[in-house]
C-alpha cells in the first residue's frame, strides 16, 4: 500500500515538471526569430537562378539582407486600392513602395519625376499634361500606360469605391457627372497617346497637379479591368493579400502577408529606378510600444518612428541613430474673432504673448516642437520677420488692460477653449495653457470635443479657442482651405486675406505666389484671426546596420500623412 | 440532468439577448463612430459635416441605433455576423480564424494555473505557517496584485532582451512554417504571463480548501484509523478539496479572456483581443459585438460545462 502511495502523490509535481520540461525542451532548438528568416532563400534564388530573356536590369546584389519596420497603424486600412485618398493614409507605407506616383515631393515641397518624367501647366492654369516615362513595368512584367493613369483616376471617383476625392472631383471636367453616375464619360481625362495624360480641369486652379496627384498610387488597369469596385471594397480585405491582386510598380513586390501578423515584400529587379539594395523589407507587429521598444533594442526592429514618450530612452539605445524629422504639420488656435469676446485684435494678441509655448514645448513635449507663427507650415514659404510672440505676461497684461479701458474686453468673460485630441497628454497641455491664461486673469473652460462634434462646432462656431492642427502638401492647398468654405472661423473672414488668397489662386508664377503668401502671413500674424501654436519634429530611431539613410530619406517623412522613404532603394543593410 | 442541461441552456438564450442589448448600446454610448476612427485627428479639419455625413450613409451609420441593432439581431438568427467595417469581410469568417490562437493561448495559460497553482496551494496547505507557506502566500498577493501587463513588459525585457531564450512577440517566426515547436516557443512568455494571476487564485483556493477539508470529521476519524498522514492528504483531503476548485475554474474562464486582450496586443498575438482591440479603437461595430457575442457564448457553455461536472465529481450534487 506505501509502495503506491509514494508515485500518487507526486503525479502533480510531476505533471508540472513534465510541462515545465516539456516547454523548455520546446523554446531550445529554435533560432532566434525574425532578422534571418529563411524565406529569403527561395525568392532570392528565383531572383538569380530564373533565366529570363531580360538581362538588363542585373541588380546591385552585393548588400541583400532584410530590412524591418513596425507596423503600428491599423492593418484594416492598409491597401492601395484606397490610394491614399482622404483617409487611411497614414498607414499606407507599404503602398508606398510597391506603388508609384506620378511625382514625388522633396523636403521643400518641390516635385521630382517618378511616373511621370515631365509636366506642363497651361498660362490658364486648366490643363496640365503629364509625359509619362516609358521603361515602368507592373510588377507583372505589363508596361505602365496612360491607360492606368485614366483607370485609376475613373476609379477613385467611382462612388461605390467610398473614396469620394473632392479634389478630384470638383476640379476636373465632367468629374461630378461621373462621380454622380450622371454619365459614363470623363471629359477631363484625355490620353492622346500611350505614355501622354491630359487633365481639364473646370476652372484654372494653380498647382492642382501637385495637390491631386502626389498622393495617387497608380493601380494596374489590366488587373481592375473585369473587378467591379464594389468587390474590392467589400472584400477588400482578401484582395490585398493576394499577390496576384496587389500588384504595383514600385520597387518592392508585394509577396504576402498575414492580417495582423506581417507584410512582406521583396525587391523589384526590373524597378524603373533601379533595382534595390535591400532584398525584403518586413513590416511586422511587434505589439504594443514597450515590445516595440525592447524589439528595436535588441535589434529585431531595424526603423521606428519614435513615440515622444520613448525619445529619451531611444537616444540612449547605442545600436541607434535618432534622427529629427522636422514635420510639414501644426498646430493651431482657430480664434471665434467675430465675438465679442475676441472682436478686439489687443485681446487676441494678449492670449499669444500669455501662453508659454516654449515651456510647453520642454516640458511636455520633450523639447519634440517649436512656437510657431504662420498658418504656412512649409518652411520655405514661411515670411521673414514675423512677430514670434515670445512669453511675456507682462506684455499680454498690458494689451489686455488696454482693452478693458476702451471697453472690448471684460476681465469677467470665459473663454470656451476645445480641443479633441484624447490623450493625457493634450489634458496636460490643456491644463498648462489655462494656468497661463488665469496668471494674465483670462478665465477659460476646457472643453474635450469627440471627433464628429469637432466638424459641428467648427462649422457653428461654437467655441471661443479651438485646438487643432493641419499640414498640407502644398501651398496650394490654402487656397480652397481658406477661401471656398463658408467657414466662420479665421481666417476666412479677413477680405483682405481672402482677397490675397483668391490671388495666389490665378497667380501662375511660383515666386508671385511666395510674395502675396509672405503678405498674407504678416497680415494674419498681426491681426491674429487664428493663433499659430506649434510645429513638430518627429524622431525617428534607425538602426546602425542600416546604411544610405540620408536626409533625402527624410522626404516623405516631411509630410505627416506620409509614411514613405523617398529613397529607400539606395538603402542596404549590414549584419 | 437532461432537464436540467435544457432549462440552463433555455435560461441562456435571454441571458445572452440581454448581453448583446447591453454590449450594443455601451458601444453606442463610446465617443465617436466608425467614420471618426477612419479619419486621422491630422486630417478632421480637411471634412465638412456633409462629407462625413455621406460617409456615415455609405457605412449604414446614419440608421437610428434600436434599428441597427434589430438588423444585426435579425441577421444572427441567420448565423450572420455581419461584415467588418473596417476590412469588408464576414465577421463570422474573422473570429474563426482567431479563435484558435486565442483558445490555444487561454487554454495554456488555464493550464499553467491549474497545475501550477493547485500543487503550490497543496505545498502550502501541507507546510501551513512554515517560511515556504508565507513565502508562498507573499508571492501569491504579488501575482494577483499585479496587474499582467507589467509582467508581460518584464517577461519580454528580462527572458527576451537580457536573457534572450523567447521572442518578443509574435505567434511564431515570419517566413517559416508554423510548426508545433516554434509555437510553443512563442507561446510560452504569454500563457505564462496570463496564467500568473490565476495561478495564484487558485494556489488560494487550492490552500484554503485543503485546509477546511483537514479539519473535517471524516479526516480525524481516517487519523483515528492511523492512516498514514500522506494518505489521508491525497485520497481522502485532497479529492475533496479540489471539487470547490471547479467552480473557481469556470469563474476564471471570462476574466483570462478578458486578460487576453492586453495581454495579446503587448505579444502581438494575432488573436481574438489584438482583433476586438483593434475593432473598439477603429469603433467597428459588427466586429465589437460579434467578438462579444462568441465570448458571451463561451462564458455561459463554460458555466454550465463546470455545474455538469460539478455533479459528476461531488456524487451529492443532483440537479433537477
Amino acid at each position: 500500500m506505501n509502495a503506491r502511495k509514494v508515485p500518487r502523490s507526486s503525479v502533480p509535481f510531476f505533471v508540472i515538471a513534465l510541462i515545465l520540461t516539456l516547454l523548455l525542451a520546446a523554446c531550445v532548438p529554435v533560432a532566434a526569430p525574425a532578422a534571418e528568416a529563411p524565406a529569403a532563400a527561395p525568392a532570392a534564388a528565383e531572383a538569380t537562378t530564373a533565366p529570363e530573356p531580360e538581362p538588363t536590369a542585373v541588380p546591385e546584389a552585393e548588400d541583400g539582407g532584410t530590412l524591418t519596420f513596425a507596423t503600428d497603424s491599423p492593418w484594416g486600412t492598409y491597401s492601395p486600392f484606397r490610394p491614399t485618398y482622404q483617409y487611411g493614409y497614414s498607414s499606407n507605407f507599404p503602398a508606398m513602395l510597391t506603388h508609384s506616383r506620378l511625382f514625388d515631393l522633396d523636403r521643400d515641397n518641390v516635385p521630382h519625376p517618378n511616373l511621370a518624367l515631365e509636366w506642363d501647366v497651361s498660362d490658364d492654369a486648366t490643363t496640365y499634361t503629364f509625359k509619362l516615362r516609358q521603361d515602368a513595368k507592373w510588377h507583372d512584367g505589363e508596361p505602365v500606360t496612360a491607360r492606368d493613369v485614366e483607370a485609376t483616376v475613373k476609379f477613385i471617383l467611382t462612388q461605390a469605391t467610398n473614396i469620394n476625392p473632392q479634389r478630384w472631383i470638383s476640379s476636373l471636367k465632367g468629374g461630378q457627372a461621373f462621380y454622380d453616375g450622371e454619365s459614363d464619360e470623363l471629359p477631363g481625362v484625355q490620353i492622346p497617346d500611350d505614355f501622354t495624360v491630359i487633365f481639364e480641369l473646370e476652372k484654372p486652379i494653380v498647382g492642382w497637379h501637385l495637390s491631386a496627384t502626389t498622393d495617387l498610387q497608380i493601380l494596374p488597369a489590366h488587373i481592375f479591368a473585369n473587378v467591379a469596385p464594389e468587390d474590392i471594397v467589400e472584400h477588400h480585405a482578401p484582395a490585398w493579400y493576394t499577390p496576384e491582386l496587389n500588384i504595383g510598380s514600385g520597387p518592392f513586390k508585394f509577396v504576402r502577408a498575414e492580417r495582423d501578423q506581417f507584410i512582406e515584400l521583396v525587391r523589384n529587379d526590373d524597378y524603373y529606378g533601379g533595382a534595390p539594395k535591400v532584398e525584403r523589407i518586413i513590416f511586422k507587429n511587434f505589439g504594443a510600444a514597450d515590445t516595440q521598444f525592447i524589439a528595436l533594442q535588441k535589434g529585431e526592429l531595424d526603423v521606428w518612428k519614435v513615440p515622444q514618450d520613448f525619445y529619451e530612452q531611444a537616444l540612449g539605445l547605442d545600436n541607434v541613430d535618432v534622427e529629427l524629422v522636422n514635420r510639414n504639420y501644426i498646430r493651431v488656435f482657430l480664434i471665434h474673432y467675430e465675438s465679442d469676446k475676441l472682436s478686439d485684435k489687443r485681446v487676441r494678441q494678449a492670449l499669444a504673448y500669455a501662453i508659454d509655448r516654449e515651456g510647453i514645448c520642454e516640458s511636455l513635449y520633450s523639447g519634440l516642437c517649436q512656437p510657431y507663427n504662420s498658418y504656412m507650415e512649409m518652411r520655405p514659404w514661411l515670411a521673414p520677420d514675423l512677430n514670434q510672440y515670445e512669453y511675456n505676461p507682462e506684455k499680454a497684461q498690458e494689451l489686455l488692460d488696454a482693452a478693458i479701458a476702451d471697453g472690448t474686453w471684460d476681465p469677467n468673460n470665459e473663454l470656451t477653449v476645445n480641443w479633441y485630441y484624447s490623450d493625457a497628454l493634450h489634458q496636460d497641455i490643456m491644463a498648462a495653457i489655462q494656468q497661463n491664461l488665469a496668471a494674465v486673469g483670462v478665465k477659460t473652460q476646457l472643453q474635450f470635443l469627440e471627433g464628429t462634434s469637432v466638424s459641428a462646432a467648427a462649422a457653428n462656431c461654437e467655441y471661443d479657442l479651438m485646438y487643432q492642427g493641419w499640414g498640407f502638401s502644398f501651398p496650394e492647398d490654402y487656397n480652397s482651405f481658406f477661401t471656398d468654405a463658408d467657414r466662420c472661423t479665421s481666417p476666412w473672414g479677413d477680405e483682405e486675406a481672402r482677397a490675397l488668397f483668391n490671388q495666389t489662386a490665378a497667380t501662375v508664377d511660383e515666386g508671385e505666389r511666395r510674395a502675396i503668401h509672405n503678405q498674407i502671413q504678416t497680415r494674419l500674424n498681426d491681426e491674429l484671426p487664428m493663433m499659430p501654436f506649434l510645429q513638430f519634429t518627429g524622431p525617428l530611431a534607425i538602426s546602425k546596420r542600416v546604411g544610405g539613410f540620408d536626409e533625402d530619406a527624410q522626404w516623405n517623412q516631411y509630410y505627416p500623412w506620409n509614411n514613405g522613404f523617398a529613397n529607400i532603394v539606395n538603402w542596404s543593410v549590414s549584419e | 440532468m437532461q432537464t436540467y442541461i435544457l432549462r440552463r441552456l433555455a435560461i441562456s438564450v435571454p441571458i445572452l439577448l440581454g448581453l448583446t442589448v447591453v454590449t450594443f448600446f455601451f458601444t453606442e454610448l463610446m465617443p465617436g463612430d466608425f467614420v471618426d476612427g477612419l479619419i486621422p485627428t491630422t486630417a478632421i479639419v480637411n471634412f465638412s459635416p456633409e462629407q462625413l455625413e455621406t460617409m456615415r450613409e455609405n457605412y449604414g451609420l446614419n440608421k437610428p441605433p434600436y434599428l441597427r441593432y434589430f438588423i444585426w439581431l435579425r441577421e444572427l438568427t441567420k448565423g450572420n455576423l455581419g461584415r467588418s467595417l473596417t476590412s469588408g469581410a464576414p465577421v463570422r469568417d474573422e473570429i474563426l480564424e482567431r479563435l484558435p490562437a486565442t483558445l490555444q493561448l487561454t487554454a495554456t495559460a488555464l493550464l499553467i494555473g491549474i497545475f501550477a497553482g493547485t500543487g503550490l496551494g497543496i505545498i502550502s496547505a501541507v507546510k501551513q505557517y512554515s517560511w515556504i507557506d508565507q513565502f508562498l502566500t507573499l508571492l501569491g498577493f504579488f501575482w494577483i496584485s499585479t496587474p499582467g501587463f507589467v509582467f508581460a513588459i518584464g517577461g519580454i525585457f528580462l527572458f527576451s532582451l537580457k536573457l534572450p531564450i523567447f521572442p518578443t512577440s509574435g505567434i511564431t517566426n515570419y517566413g517559416e512554417e508554423a510548426t508545433l515547436l516554434t509555437r510553443i516557443h512563442h507561446m510560452i512568455l504569454p500563457s505564462l504571463v496570463l496564467g500568473l494571476g490565476s495561478m495564484a487564485g487558485f494556489m488560494r483556493y487550492a490552500r484554503g480548501s485543503l485546509l477546511d477539508v483537514i479539519r473535517q470529521d471524516y479526516i480525524t476519524v481516517a487519523r483515528a484509523k492511523g492512516l498514514a498522514e500522506r494518505a489521508i492528504l491525497l485520497r481522502h483531503a485532497l479529492r475533496n478539496a479540489l471539487i470547490p476548485l471547479i467552480t473557481i475554474i469556470s469563474l476564471n474562464i471570462p476574466f483570462l479572456i478578458g486578460g487576453t486582450v492586453i495581454i495579446e496586443h503587448i505579444f502581438a498575438w494575432p488573436g481574438m483581443g489584438t482583433y476586438s482591440l483593434a475593432a473598439i479603437f477603429a469603433r467597428d461595430y459588427p466586429v465589437i459585438m460579434g467578438v462579444n457575442f462568441v465570448v458571451a457564448l463561451m462564458v455561459l457553455l463554460s458555466n454550465l460545462l463546470a455545474d455538469i461536472s460539478y455533479a459528476f465529481a461531488d456524487p451529492r450534487i443532483h440537479y433537477e
